[in-house]
């Protein structure tokens, strides 16, 4: 498996990662015998470099968010290996934190901000008695909440300033590793830019690596670095995001990054999706909806080959005997 | 002159709760002409949907309607029993919701719901399967007499988002209410959906009211936009007046930000603050907090002002510009 490869030292890797899923785990379908096991990811490789933001980006069910519950051991891994700076996880230091969609069911309601904020500090020896005050409000006012914040409950901040809230709740432990799932799709239209802004100076100040997943391309194009695109379990193409949305080289990002262009009538066709559950899995999984599919591509998902400058695709159609 | 499809005039929502009356919209009036999209944009709590659900009778027990007339076709519906209403939702009035899957009952396949369907509302159709398979053709779903078999839980988000535009495009009503159609869906979904609804627009020459938060998506879809914010209407106009030169600061930061989204910028420029929830002055400007060009005029009330060649803005800055000119 060919890894595609940072421009600098990869802080985080994912090597070979497999993470496996059940169908049909119920009591019934046990008992006759239909249980499927498949691939939610499937044999991902992908390097993340000190300070930066990457952005994975896919349709529900590309197994986006589950690769990063993976790194925080939120799910079992069947495959593979992820290391922080070469070494194994030590999931219990505060190194990797996450960031969810909702902020409000993210936080304790009946705990305040600074209780929510105080639980990390302790636990990790960050701040003692003396200091845990100033450690708190350092905090809120690292994530522009500010200390007039502290003794607010959940239910009495609004979206931005909740997920302000959990932001800060993250940084408590000073990790190194941010992840931020969907981390504004639910906020207001007004206050995304708010947030995303502030992710990008906290990336900036503390040298902070973001991985942000999400599923909108104009959020993704703005914020990150770099792209890493999935389709069910796959991870098809990763690029820098100037060079990928300029030149998208896998059909599928070529086709998806096609919406962004509002003269283009899109004729998508759903028809020939890939099922996990019934179709071939040896296949490429984009097989059934690609325009420039070759027999080949009906006999094993094909390997990540280099495209370009830190940039690597998924495709036949880059083998090294056409390029 | 001809009787407009939609016309709404002061329409206010108020909301009884425990700590007292809490009014969630005023002031709404608007007119939507036939085979038109009204695009109505806002954050959540602005307003729009509890609008739109006041229209169609559907606002919740706790929620209150006032207004000087909701004029459906000429007709006012703004007081029409419940058994009347019955008649003209799903025939006439229909509605899309952001998740399909609550759209339909999960313990009936998408077939039972045609037959529903055809049964309330039997005008105009021969042969109920024949045309549930028809309506499916066209938002392409290949396999009509297999869809019909299915239950929802066994179609993805978009098949299902799909088939409950057959659903209604088999109704063939004459006013669409879409509220957040494609938020839960996909880009590639998303875009497909706003394909299928210019299809649905010219094939039943059906009007809607597009109820959404992404400027991008209203600009694509809509002739006319309304933009919320805090219960009121703070402009309305033209879906290209308002997206090539917005007048409200609210929407000008709305407008701003989507460009900047759509282009290649470093720092985003942010509408500082929030709308927050609760009870909104009336006798001030309530976008004031967080405006960048506030003034004292502000802590007045501002009127929604007619602006010629635009529309129609809530705000003294519009106002000042146009009583100099």
């Amino acid at each position: 498996m060919t890894i595609a490869a940072a421009p600098k030292t990869p802080l985080l890797a994912f090597e070979d990662v497999v993470v496996s899923f059940t169908a049909g785990a119920g009591l019934i379908s046990q008992l006759r015998g239909r249980t499927t096991q498949f691939n939610a990811v499937d044999h991902v490789s992908l390097d993340v470099a000190q300070g930066e933001i990457l952005g994975v980006v896919g349709e529900s069910g590309s197994g986006k968010t589950t690769i990063c519950k993976a790194a925080l051991g939120l799910h079992q891994m069947a495959g593979g290996s992820v290391t922080l700076n070469g070494k194994a996880l030590d999931l219990s230091s505060g190194a990797m934190q996450m960031v969810f969609q909702d902020p409000l069911s993210s936080l304790n309601p009946r705990q305040t901000v600074a209780q929510a904020l105080r639980v990390p500090l302790r636990l990790h020896g960050l701040a003692g008695k003396a200091d845990m005050d100033a450690a708190i409000d350092a905090l809120l006012v690292d994530v522009g909440l500010g200390a007039q914040f502290r003794n607010r409950f959940p239910h009495e901040l609004s979206g931005g300033q909740l997920q302000r809230a959990a932001i800060a709740r993250a940084l408590a432990t000073q990790p190194r590793v941010l992840f931020a799932d969907e981390a504004v799709s639910k906020l207001d239209v007004s206050v995304r830019a708010q947030i995303l802004n502030l992710l990008k100076r906290l990336r900036d100040t503390h040298n902070l690596t973001i991985i942000f997943v999400t599923h909108d391309l104009h959020v993704a194009r703005f914020l990150c670095d770099r792209i890493a695109i999935m389709y069910f379990g796959k991870l098809l193409e990763v690029g820098p995001t100037r060079d990928v949305y300029a030149n998208p080289r896998h059909p599928y990002t070529q086709e998806l990054l096609g919406t962004l262009d509002k003269d283009r009538v899109t004729q998508v066709s759903t028809r020939d999706i890939y099922n996990p559950l019934t179709d071939d899995r040896r296949a490429c999984r984009y097989l059934g909806r690609c325009p420039r599919a070759m027999d080949v591509c009906s006999q094993v998902h094909p390997d990540h080959r280099p495209t370009g400058q830190s940039h690597s695709t998924a495709c036949y159609l880059y083998d090294e005997s056409h390029t | 002159m001809t009787v407009p499809l939609l016309d709404v005039k002061n329409l206010n929502v108020t909301f009884q709760m425990a700590s007292g009356d809490l009014p969630v919209s005023s002031d709404v009036s608007f007119t939507l002409e036939h085979g038109k999209v009204l695009g109505l944009i806002g954050e959540s709590g602005s307003g729009k949907t509890v609008t739109s659900k006041a229209i169609l009778g559907l606002l919740p027990s706790v929620g209150t309607a006032k207004s000087d007339f909701i004029r459906y076709k000429g007709r006012d519906i703004s007081d029409l029993p419940p058994h009347e209403f019955d008649k003209l939702r799903g025939a006439d009035l229909a509605m899309i919701f952001q998740d399909p899957v609550g759209s339909f009952n999960p313990v009936k396949t998408i077939g039972w719901h045609f037959r529903a369907a055809g049964r309330v509302h039997p005008e105009g159709h021969g042969d109920i399967a024949a045309d549930a398979a028809e309506a499916l053709r066209k938002v392409d779903i290949a396999d009509p007499k297999t869809a019909l078999k299915k239950f929802p839980h066994q179609l993805s988000g978009g098949m299902l988002q799909r088939c409950l535009i057959a659903l209604i495009m088999f109704s063939r009503p004459s006013l669409i209410v879409a509220d957040e159609p494609t938020t839960n869906l996909d880009n590639l979904v998303e875009r497909q959906i706003i394909t299928l609804f210019d299809k649905l627009r010219r094939d039943i020459d059906a009007s809607f009211i597009f109820i959404t938060h992404d400027m991008t998506i209203a600009e694509q879809i809509s002739d006319d936009i309304i933009v919320m914010y805090a219960g009121q209407i703070v402009e309305h106009g033209s879906a290209k007046a308002l997206m090539h030169a917005p007048r409200h600061p609210y929407t000008q930061g709305l407008v701003k930000t989507a460009r900047e989204l759509e282009g290649d910028v470093d720092t985003l420029t942010e509408i500082s603050g929030e709308v927050g929830t609760g009870h909104w002055p009336d006798n001030k400007c309530r976008f004031a907090p967080r405006c960048p060009h506030y003034q004292a005029a502000c802590d007045h009330a501002v009127p929604l002002h007619p602006v010629a060649g635009h529309g129609a803005v809530r705000c003294v800055m519009a106002t000042d510009k146009e009583a100099t000119r």
